[in-house]
């Protein structure tokens, strides 16, 4: 992994049509996101915080300007850039038939990693979950299923990872715990992590923090 | 609240999920069918009833095998208005170098004794009728025959060297109801003591049409039962056609077939209702978390489907309406005057049992809504389980529902055990290769080692679809099998061994003619079996309608003579089914040996005495064994085998049967022959499979008819088996995508993934297939089993690309918005 894995955006601009109507979320954007560093956007409801994190992932095309991804400093598709990215979830999304150690080494194992199985028993054991190791999400409350996502995600060692409210289903203290997990591994990986919440106290734990409200991105600080 | 206006709105948007029309369109569909047999059978059951109050041609029939002695005879006239005595006995009837097997009927000067005879002076001119038999030394024949024959009004006919003159064309006798459905051609004479009179050797049927008031008929009855011989009794009062047996048997094996349609509907439907009771659930706890009781809350789930119950029912009677006038159209070439009439009681019933049954699927499901709290919105939706309860629950329906239909419990067990041990052949080839599969992947890359991962992760989710799959197919084999491997085995057999000209019935006096007539014409005698003429009279002295009281294809045989056979050692054609067959040293004569369907149908155990009339004597047996046709041998089978030294202690006469290889000059001399010894039967090879052509071509059409229902009910699995996972595979590729898979790769995965389940099922079901083959056919149905390897295949590769094609297309729709999906799930 290295700082020289990027994602720039310029000059974007997004709507939707709804009801026929047009409906602008962000115009002419401009920002740059780098491995190695924590970002997070807040915003209210509907300022299409989502729709960007989806953009910036290579999910969606925006409607208007260019995004450039480059992988240790060479300019990559974003099918292709899409390898190195990996995702939490607000609603965690573990398999509901696998156990937390087969959630754990799913991307590993979809990647041919043929010491899937141990990586994962290890990871498991970083998030302090190893006596769940065969337990079904189902059997695990809110707070260890999302300790088991953030894990996931990073356990492929992808240049970025994107999350999307990750605490907004979760008490207070465990959001706390949650959000320190997430930051400790964002910094020992040195993956670039995009988080997008209503959560003032994570967001506040971000080194570039910006605010989308009225179409445009603004760098909080 | 209004629960039904609340249930109403439900049920409305629950239609734009297609899972719920799957659901509709598959009770629709075995709706329609039900209702569809059910107005046909209810149609013939009046039509035969009808034709008891009209065409018996008397108050009450008698028939036996032996003629009535003479204080019989009194005591029926006694206890009579008008009695008319016939004899039914099979005959050869020549015209010059013609000849044809008929049955023919030797009535007194009494006959008929209620309504007329129709006549005609040829096939084409005016029908007119006669009150009073044929005259002396006249003849009348059907229209078949006089044209079989071409016999004109005045034509000299011969039975043995008896001559007759052709006096009108029969076209038809008050009591033509008693020969049922025959398609024997069939004449009638009267029995004259100053006109000629041919002698019968062949076993007889002795019918008493009688003219009685009730309390006659009710002196009848009694006395009917103290008769030595066995005897019928047919009161056109009481009702009980002779063919209603018959057709209950039909309508009971329809009814075993329904059983496994039903088996396949009920899959469909748990596959297809997976999703929508997940949502059930969904809502019924947001509606408890608004104050509604759990128990409104399941009312309002019922009414729900009681809404979609009556969508599918209604459509379903209209198209079922519709369907039996087209039906009427086919039955009316069998059942003459067939009326097409709705029978409301049994229109009803049925619904009520379709209501009774589509409810049993669902009680699961309602059990599982009454497990729902608020709880769940709170602690997050749980997948539906309890897939074991499920099956359970639709196991115990189909047996129900197998024991109401059911008449043949060897013929519906085979079948139940072949399924289940399908099912247990499909779950155990799922998790064989699942898990061996994953263990294999385990330290290897690529796309297929993680599928088999994934697969075996979601072991209980592909097996339930596998198991969907494979029973479908096993079930579409089996029926696009049986079609053609009844009819390439049964044509093989038939056109093997037995020559071109096949003997029924010669009896020992006979003998020296044939051989002469063999000898002189160069044709050859092929292995005459011998038999002596029985009739069973008594089981566990016991009359047999009392001991067997399932109505079956045996029992109905076994109220004529049938053949007893006899042997020392077991025939090459027959292998010991069951039981010890009897020792050449062995001293006791009276032991019996039963064909395995026979004893089954009657529910004979070893042990059972078995009484037989063999002509003026009656014996009696022990069951000690059960045989089964084997092939290879002589295609000539008997129900009933005793050892051979019992043959010299019984006077009976006896017979043989067998096949003949008639050579030109053989075919050319046989009216001779036949026309010099009037009492052996032979028939053309030609004419016997043109006759079993016939039926097959009605086996051919209902077993297309009952293939295509099949394969509409298996698409409808294949549909649902796809369709009622596809928010789990949506939701699973999503989170691929968002690993880094391509959707390329997603779609490989798919592929991959589809292919290795349809692969399983459809090995998992040939297996099946060729289990229940061998269990249906060769124990059953005493048939070589032969299946066709590229109909096999054909059918298999056909379902397979069904369910991968299908798949693919659900997957790759779902694709492109499955990630984003999940991002905007909150």
């Amino acid at each position: 992994m290295t700082a020289h894995s990027t994602i720039r955006l310029d000059d974007v601009s997004h709507h939707f049509i709804s009801d026929e109507e047009e409906i602008h979320l962000f115009d002419q954007l401009n920002f740059e996101l780098k491995a190695g560093q924590v970002t997070s956007i807040v915003g209210s409801s509907g300022a299409g915080k989502s729709s960007l994190l989806a953009i910036a992932a290579g999910l969606e095309d925006p409607k208007q300007g260019t995004i450039t991804y480059q992988v240790d400093g060479t300019a990559v598709s974003s099918a292709d850039f899409r390898k190195h990215t990996g995702f939490i979830f607000q609603h965690f999304h573990l398999l509901p038939e696998m156990d937390a150690l087969n959630n754990l080494a799913l991307p590993l194992r979809l990647k041919g990693d043929t010491n899937a199985f141990e990586k994962a028993h290890k990871w498991l054991g970083l998030i302090g979950l190893s006596e769940r190791a065969g337990h079904k999400p189902s059997q695990l409350s809110g707070g260890e299923q999302q300790r088991i996502a953030i894990a996931r995600a990073f356990i492929s060692e992808p240049d970025f990872i994107f999350a999307d409210e990750p605490t907004g289903n979760l008490d207070q203290k465990t959001a706390q715990a949650i959000s320190d997990l997430m930051l400790n591994f964002a910094e020992e990986t040195g993956c670039g992590l995009v988080i997008v919440t209503h959560s003032a106290e994570l967001a506040g734990l971000a080194g570039a923090q910006y605010r989308l409200d009225n179409r445009e991105l603004e760098r909080v600080q | 609240m209004n629960v039904a206006s609340f249930a109403w709105n439900n049920f409305q948007s629950s239609l734009r999920q297609k899972n719920t029309i799957l659901v509709m369109v598959t009770q629709g569909l075995l709706a329609f069918l039900l209702l569809t047999l059910t107005m046909a059978s209810a149609s013939i059951q009046s039509h035969l009833s009808d034709n008891l109050e009209t065409l018996l041609g008397a108050d009450v029939v008698i028939e036996t095998e032996q003629e009535l002695s003479e204080g019989e005879l009194s005591f029926v006239s006694a206890n009579s208005g008008a009695m008319s005595q016939t004899l039914i006995t099979p005959i050869t009837l020549t015209n010059e170098d013609k000849w044809q097997r008929i049955e023919l009927k030797v009535v007194d000067q009494n006959y008929p004794v209620q309504g007329a005879v129709s006549l005609s002076e040829s096939a084409a001119s005016e029908i007119f009728t006669a009150t009073a038999p044929p005259a002396a030394g006249e003849i009348w024949v059907d229209t078949r025959l006089a044209s079989h024959l071409q016999l004109s009004i005045g034509d000299p006919v011969t039975i043995g060297e008896t001559q007759y003159r052709l006096g009108a064309i029969l076209r038809h006798e008050p009591d033509r109801i008693l020969e049922g459905h025959s398609i024997e051609m069939r004449a009638i004479i009267t029995d004259d003591a100053n006109g000629p009179m041919p002698t019968f050797t062949s076993p007889a049927n002795h019918r008493y049409l009688i003219n009685a008031s009730a309390e006659q008929r009710a002196e009848l009855k009694q006395w009917i039962d103290t008769l030595e011989q066995p005897a019928n009794y047919i009161d056109r009062h009481e009702g009980g056609h002779p063919f209603a047996n018959q057709w209950e048997r039909i309508e009971n094996f329809l009814g075993l077939t329904f059983v496994l349609l039903f088996f396949m509907a009920a899959i469909a439907i748990s596959l297809a209702s997976r999703p929508k009771l997940l949502a059930g659930k969904n809502r019924l706890a947001l509606l408890l978390s608004m104050g509604l009781s759990s128990r409104q809350g399941l009312l309002v789930a019922f009414v729900e489907w009681l809404f979609e119950f009556l969508a599918t029912i209604i459509p379903a009677l209209f198209l079922a309406g519709f369907a039996q006038t087209l039906i009427q159209v086919e039955l009316s070439t069998t059942f003459e005057g067939i009326e097409p009439t709705i029978h409301v009681g049994a229109v009803l019933s049925t619904i009520a049992l379709l209501f009774f049954m589509f409810l049993s699927i669902q009680v699961p499901m309602f059990i599982e809504l009454s497990k729902t709290s608020i709880l769940s919105l709170i602690r997050g939706q749980s997948a539906a389980s309890d897939s074991g309860m499920r099956a359970a629950w639709i196991g115990l329906s189909l047996a129900a529902l197998a024991f109401v239909y059911t008449d043949n419990w060897l013929l519906t067990g085979m079948v139940i055990v072949a399924l289940v041990a399908a099912l247990a052949l499909l779950v155990a080839m799922s998790y064989a290769v699942l898990q061996i599969g994953a263990q294999w992947g385990k330290k290897r890359s690529g796309l297929l080692p993680f599928v088999l991962f994934v697969m075996k992760e979601r072991l209980l989710a592909k097996s339930t679809q596998i198991i969907g799959l494979g029973l479908s197919i096993t079930l579409l084999l089996s029926s696009l099998g049986l079609m053609q491997d009844l009819n390439d085995t049964m044509n093989s057999q038939m056109r093997a061994s037995n020559g071109n000209l096949y003997v029924s019935d010669v009896a020992e006096s006979a003998l020296p003619n044939l051989e002469a007539w063999a000898e002189a014409s160069g044709s050859e005698v092929r292995g005459l079996d011998p038999f002596m003429h029985a009739t069973l009279v008594r089981i566990n002295d016991m009359p047999v309608e009392d001991f067997a009281t399932q109505p079956s294809e045996a029992r109905t045989r076994l109220e004529r003579p049938i053949r007893l056979s006899w042997s020392e050692a077991v025939p090459d054609n027959n292998r010991v089914l069951e039981g010890q067959w009897w020792q050449a040293d062995d001293q006791d004569w009276q032991q019996v040996s039963v064909e395995g369907e026979v004893m089954t149908d009657l529910g004979l155990s070893f042990g059972d005495r078995l009484a037989f009339q063999l002509g003026d004597e009656r014996h009696e047996f022990r069951v000690v064994s059960s045989h089964v046709f084997k092939a290879g041998g002589s295609t000539t089978t008997f129900w009933f085998r005793v050892p051979e030294i019992a043959r010299p202690k019984i006077a009976a006469q006896t017979h043989y049967m067998g096949g003949a290889e008639a050579s030109e000059a053989g075919w050319d001399s046989l009216s001779s022959l036949l026309r010099a010894t009037p009492e052996l039967h032979v028939v053309p090879l030609r004419e016997i499979t043109e006759r079993l052509d016939a039926t097959f071509a009605l086996v051919r059409k209902a077993t297309i008819g009952f293939s295509g229902i099949i394969l509409a009910l298996s698409v409808l699995v294949i549909i649902a088996s796809v369709s009622g996972f596809e928010a789990d595979d949506k939701r699973r590729n999503g989170l691929f995508l968002s690993m880094g898979l391509s959707s390329r790769d997603c779609l490989k995965l798919t592929l991959y993934e589809w292919t290795i389940t349809a692969l399983i099922a459809a090995i998992g079901s040939i297996v099946g297939t060729w289990l229940m083959g061998w269990l249906v056919y060769s124990e059953q149905l005493s048939l070589t089993y032969d299946p066709s390897i590229a109909l096999y295949v054909s059918v298999t590769l056909a379902s397979v690309a069904a369910v991968v094609g299908l798949g693919l297309v659900l997957c790759r729709s779902a694709m492109s918005v499955s990630v984003r999906e999940q991002l905007h799930e909150a």
